[in-house]
């Protein structure tokens, strides 16, 4: 019964194979300008995988996002069954609607015919309203 | 005095420690969660100004998602490199469903396409590459690269 219980619940949690990261849904307040969101980035492909992280702007993935932001880190390999946290700041700025959308991009080999897989989490920002003087 | 008997009743269920009310609960999330596995790369065949995918080995991957509606589906620009001055005169991708659970993309999917997921599950995709040179080939390495993204649904 207990090995069933387990069986069920691994069934339940996140694939236990593939990239992926998690939470798919962040928010994020800016405070001074800036916002930070973090998500964890995990591979469990089979092999040693390198992913760079990307931010768009729409949701069709065509427009990259147009200010400022760092991630750290950008660019990183995982090992096989292995996870990390990644960081990112985005700074204020007027073009941001109230969404973005996250990324992590695998890095294909450089021949061939090559695919990115992608996986994106959906960002939605709130604004301190400043007190009125 | 009428107050009386709603005392006494209080102070019985009070005493009685509220077993009839008491209940037991447990509750976890799941998390929301899409990821991409069995991802492999193909081979490319160039002869004259031609460049195909081969037909024994084209990129593949499989697209798992975890919660109805919660996830888009989109097809990237297929991003050429290669040797020299040599550029892709015309390109045709078609991304074709081998199997899976989502109704997605009818038979092919092109560059930027996007459905949503609706059903739980996996889906299974192979990538067809045909382009043309604007030249004749010349020796060196040529890649297409196409993308493939899994995109949380904004609420």
């Amino acid at each position: 019964m207990i090995r069933l219980i387990i069986f069920l619940l691994a069934f339940l949690g996140a694939p236990a194979w593939g990239h992926s990261i998690s939470p798919s849904q962040l928010k994020a307040i800016f405070v001074n300008g800036k916002a930070m969101v973090s998500f964890e980035a995990s591979n469990v492909l089979g092999h040693a995988s390198e992913f760079e992280v990307e931010i768009y702007a729409d949701n069709k993935i065509e427009k990259p996002y147009p200010g400022k932001f760092t991630a750290k880190p950008s660019r990183f390999w995982l090992q096989n069954d292995s996870a990390r946290t990644v960081r990112v700041t985005i700074e204020d700025d007027e073009r941001i609607s109230k969404r973005l959308w996250v990324c992590t991009a695998s890095v294909p080999p450089a021949d061939g015919a090559a695919l990115i897989t992608r996986v994106c989490s959906h960002v939605k920002f709130y604004r301190m309203r400043r007190p009125d003087v | 005095m009428k107050k009386t008997p709603l005392a006494i009743a209080i102070a019985a269920l009070a005493f009685s420690g509220g077993a009839a009310a008491e209940s037991v609960s447990a509750t976890t999330t799941v998390a929301s969660t899409c990821a991409f596995s069995n991802t492999s790369q193909g081979t490319l065949v160039v002869s004259g100004t031609n460049v195909t995918t081969d037909a024994g080995n084209k990129p593949t991957t499989t697209v798992t998602q975890n919660d109805p509606a919660g996830f888009d589906l989109t097809v990237g620009t297929a991003t050429p490199t290669f040797p020299g001055s040599l550029t892709m005169a015309t390109k045709n991708i078609d991304v074709v469903k081998t199997s899976g659970s989502n109704p997605v993309f009818g038979s092919t999917a092109n560059e930027g396409d996007v459905e949503t997921l609706q059903n739980v599950g996996s889906d299974v995709f192979d990538f067809d590459f045909t382009a043309t040179l604007s030249d004749s080939a010349i020796a060196g390495t040529y890649t297409i690269a196409s993308e493939m993204t899994c995109v949380a649904a904004g609420g």
